[in-house]
């Protein structure tokens, strides 16, 4: 494992005005340092943070305070070199039901800025890798679940980013599509890339994760491996840790 | 090619290649309507050919009885009659009928006697006498029963043989006594001298600019909803905006598949329509003498439209782009198509041509061009200022074109379910209070008024129309002052409002003649309006204090107080002003006023949105109200508009709009 931050975020904040709820705090100065080579799991429960985390992190969505960079690359000054680096992709990700999964990798690598011959060999790659040369002509709108989450895999990576940001990647899949994600994300690791994801998942966080970050309302509570989180709250099982580490921060909870 | 450039084509060529895929889409937004002009046409123009011919070789018999009738007259009448193929005459003695029409029988004792003597063969009677009263005129009488085509169709056959030689004795006749027609005071020879191209291009002039702004609604709109609402709706706009390409591109990639879409049902359509006019199908027929185009340089000229498309589909992005849905986008197209289709009704009158006033309006200057291209008549100064003019329209939409796919705002506006349900319950609330108050209006306003026209509008407004707007507010439970709009505003915004009341009495004279044409006053409203006799006997400081100062602050605490300050809780501006425009028009319960009150409504809900205070669009509909109605409006030609009275009126709105830009005070 490298020690190289892929991911550095400072005090990031992000306030939202909400007409109903007013001034809506969903990020407070959270700080997050993932390593290329590592994956770093982002643990909470719904309406944390994590997404709105994600997001900035992704440039989708402006802090409001603090920094961050990705690849080094500042996301507050130069979002579009951030996205040069990043994978992103989501539960909710769809994909454009009248284009072919070939199709689909094409237009993301055209914007991605590949083009004529390293184009067409990156994709017929993408479709080696991940096997989707059986129906890499068909289009997506007939395609499994496990088969569209594997052409979104492909898409994410249709650039080989340096860094991955996966929100939820397994939220509404299946058993062997949920499998095939994990062997994805464990995969990134031996390729010495960064992935960063969230979950509310603790088998998954537990299996995958080399580090956790535990969010609730917006704050980072604790960091670091499972042993070490052990340690710290004297509970062994993940979900304890997690329910020790949320009273810890407030004891009403 | 640029980064940019090569992300638009590459967007371009996505969203083309995913609409062309759309089946479905594909027939009905363009194939359809293209094939269904001549389809429809062809179909009409056949069944009527066929209905005709089938009537015209139809054999029908007529039974006769002449013999008391002048000989000449029934021999002549006969050949007539036997002329018009195939007819079967048959005599018969009508004695019994005779006997009845001497005693005045009725219809229902004639009945039995003409069917016996019709039987089975026969559709129609026809007897001759002499004229009872005029022994020199023959009495001809026809008896049938219209109970099916034949028997129309030989009553038909008989009229039209007893009018032409009616025609032929009253000419012989008037010959013989005058030696010609002494009414006949001139001649009259009239030569078309139009080519068939010019005519075929004026009958479609006629119709064209209608139909383009439907056209390109239905096939730019699904375009629009597809590339934008349609990402939404699959989950893929979030992997769109995570790309490392600038906003503008993708949007401009997305703009372009609009507008190619919107061209293609365009031309589809008026390739479709030229067709039909040249083989003359339709409403066509009997307009043209032969078959054959319109012209090459009529087609260039209809494509003076363009303008006017590219603005049209700038616009359809902008407003379906913000849609979350397609249901959602699909709710927005019909303020659209009125917006758009109202203007371009300036093509109905054909006094007006494409000038540099016209020009510049949105939508009609492309119509007006349109038409007169097809009619051979462009003029290049007003058709140069109006493709500038609509070009900047359409810069400044597509420059917004970006914010739509502004993620902030985008992911902002996904909440669940349950809380977009919750946020609704002020919009709800709020077009319930406005429905039931324009009921109310209807039913007891209108009973106060029957009552006494001036103490039932003052009780209408003062109390009812209060009451109102303080229930709203009040149910709300939020502090009452502010929940009616009654707040202190910025002075610049007071000014600014004042300053925009002589563009909309402007434009409310120049619209009402321009609404006399589309949709013209009934003469009975209009003598029941100049006959308001309470007015004359006011002063005008009590009709101004009745007609103006009464309705703009009543109406102004209940619409864009009470009403609006629920609406802006869960909506956005352009629902809001749709709903401000249609309560305030259905609360003044005229279709002959439905244009300016919405407009109206509208304009004071977004003057109310901007200043967070109703006092400035009380104002405003106070001096609109009292301009309306104390000014004179004999002692101005709204039709002999100079560009130096235009600027008169457009200076202090100018300034008015600048002075409403100045930051609010929050």
């Amino acid at each position: 494992m490298t020690t190289e931050a892929a991911i550095l975020a400072e005090g990031l904040e992000k306030t939202f005005h909400d007409p109903q709820r007013g001034t809506v705090e969903a990020v407070k100065g959270l700080d997050l340092e993932c390593r290329s080579g590592e994956i770093y799991g982002l643990l909470g429960p719904n309406g944390a943070g994590k997404t709105t985390t994600l997001r900035m992190l992704a440039t989708i969505l402006a802090p409001t305070g603090g920094r961050a960079t990705v690849a080094g690359v500042d996301v507050a000054t130069d979002p579009l070199g951030v996205r040069r680096n990043i994978g992103f992709l989501s539960g909710s990700t769809g994909l454009y039901p009248r284009l072919t999964a070939r199709e689909t990798l094409t237009y993301f690598g055209e914007l991605h800025g590949l083009a004529g011959d390293a184009l067409r060999t990156r994709v017929d790659e993408l479709i080696e890798i991940f096997s989707i040369g059986s129906y890499a002509d068909g289009r997506c709108e007939g395609l499994s679940t496990g088969q569209r989450q594997r052409v979104s895999i492909a898409r994410a990576v249709v650039h080989d980013p340096k860094v991955l940001i996966l929100d939820e990647p397994t939220t509404g899949l299946d058993i062997m599509a949920s499998s095939d994600m994990i062997d994805f994300i464990d995969s990134r690791r031996a390729a010495g890339r960064c992935v960063l994801f969230s979950t509310h998942v603790l088998s998954e966080a537990e299996r995958l994760c080399d580090r956790i970050g535990v969010i609730y309302s917006g704050r980072m509570l604790a960091v670091g491996t499972l042993d070490e989180l052990r340690e710290r709250t004297g509970e062994s099982w993940l979900e304890d840790v997690f329910k020790a580490l949320v009273r810890e921060a407030e004891p009403s909870a | 090619m640029s980064r940019t450039g090569s992300v638009v084509r590459a967007v371009l060529g996505v969203e083309l290649r995913q609409l062309i895929r759309d089946r479905r889409a594909l027939l009905t937004a363009i194939l359809l309507p293209a094939l269904l002009y001549p389809l429809i046409f062809q179909a009409g123009q056949w069944v009527e050919d066929v209905s005709e011919k089938t009537l015209a070789e139809r054999e029908v018999a007529v039974a006769l009885d002449t013999g008391r009738a002048d000989a000449e007259v029934v021999r002549r009448a006969r050949e007539l009659l036997a002329a018009r193929t195939p007819i079967e005459l048959i005599d018969v003695d009508a004695q019994p009928v005779f006997t009845l029409e001497e005693g005045e029988a009725e219809s229902d004792a004639l009945r039995p006697v003409v069917r016996e003597l019709l039987g089975d063969t026969a559709q129609l009677l026809l007897t001759a006498q002499p004229h009872p009263s005029a022994p020199r005129r023959t009495l001809f009488q026809l008896y049938y029963e219209v109970k099916d085509d034949g028997a129309r169709e030989a009553q038909e056959r008989a009229r039209g043989a007893l009018r032409e030689l009616e025609a032929q004795i009253a000419a012989e006749r008037r010959d013989a006594l005058l030696g010609g027609d002494p009414a006949a005071g001139l001649d009259l020879a009239m030569v078309d001298v139009a080519t068939a191209e010019a005519a075929r291009g004026a009958e479609l002039g006629r119709l064209l600019p209608f139909l383009a702004v439907l056209i390109l609604i239905s096939g730019g709109a699904y375009a629009a909803l597809a590339v934008f609402a349609g990402e939404r709706e699959a989950g893929t706009l979030e992997t769109l905006l995570v790309q490392p390409v600038p906003t503008h591109a993708v949007a401009w990639g997305k703009f372009l598949a609009v507008l190619v879409a919107g061209l293609t049902a365009l031309f589809a359509n008026l390739a479709s329509l030229i067709a039909c006019v040249a083989f003359r199908l339709g409403p066509f027929a009997n307009e043209m003498d032969e078959v054959g185009g319109i012209g090459l340089a009529r087609i260039a000229g209809s494509l003076s439209y363009l303008p006017g498309c590219v603005l049209l589909c700038a616009v359809l992005c902008l407003v379906c782009g913000r849609a979350r849905t397609f249901r959602e986008g699909q709710m927005t197209l019909l303020p659209i198509t009125l917006a758009t289709a109202l203007p371009s009704a300036i093509v109905l009158k054909p006094e007006v041509q494409l000038d540099f006033l016209w020009a510049v309006v949105p939508f009609a200057g492309p119509a007006l061009a349109m038409r007169d291209g097809l009619r051979g008549g462009l003029q290049v100064g007003p058709l140069l200022l109006m493709i500038a003019a609509h070009a900047v329209y359409a810069g400044f939409a597509l420059s917004r074109l970006s914010s739509i796919l502004d993620a902030e705002r985008i992911l902002r506006s996904e909440g669940d379910e349950q809380e977009a349900t919750l946020r609704r319950a002020n919009a709800r609330h709020a077009l319930r209070w406005g429905f039931v108050s324009v009921l109310a209006l209807y039913v007891i306003g209108g009973r106060v008024q029957q009552w006494d026209p001036v103490y039932g509008l003052l009780l209408t407004l003062w109390v009812l129309v209060v009451a109102l707007a303080i229930g709203c507010a009040a149910r709300t439970k939020r502090p009452l002052l502010p929940e009616l709009g009654l707040t202190l505003p910025h002075p610049a915004h007071v000014l600014g409002a004042v300053l925009l009341v002589p563009g909309l009495v402007m434009l409310a004279r120049w619209y009402l003649p321009v609404q006399q044409e589309i949709l013209p006053l009934p003469s009975s409203m209009a003598e029941s309006a100049a006959g308001l006799g309470f007015l004359e006997d006011m002063t005008p400081l009590a009709m101004f204090g009745l007609l103006a100062l009464t309705p703009g602050i009543c109406e102004e605490l209940l619409f864009r107080g009470a009403l609006l300050s629920s609406l802006k809780q869960d909506l956005r501006w352009p629902r809001i002003l749709f709903w401000e425009a249609l309560l305030f028009a259905a609360a003044h319960a005229s279709i002959y006023r439905i244009v300016p009150t919405a407009f109206l409504g509208a304009v004071l809900a977004a003057i109310t949105l901007r200043t967070r205070s109703i006092v400035p669009a009380v104002l405003v509909h106070v001096g609109y109200n009292g301009t309306l109605v104390l000014a004179d409006a004999g002692s101005v030609d709204w039709t002999a508009q100079t560009w130096f009275t235009v600027l008169a009126w457009a200076a202090p709105v100018g300034i008015g709009l600048l002075a409403l830009r100045r930051p609010r005070a929050d």
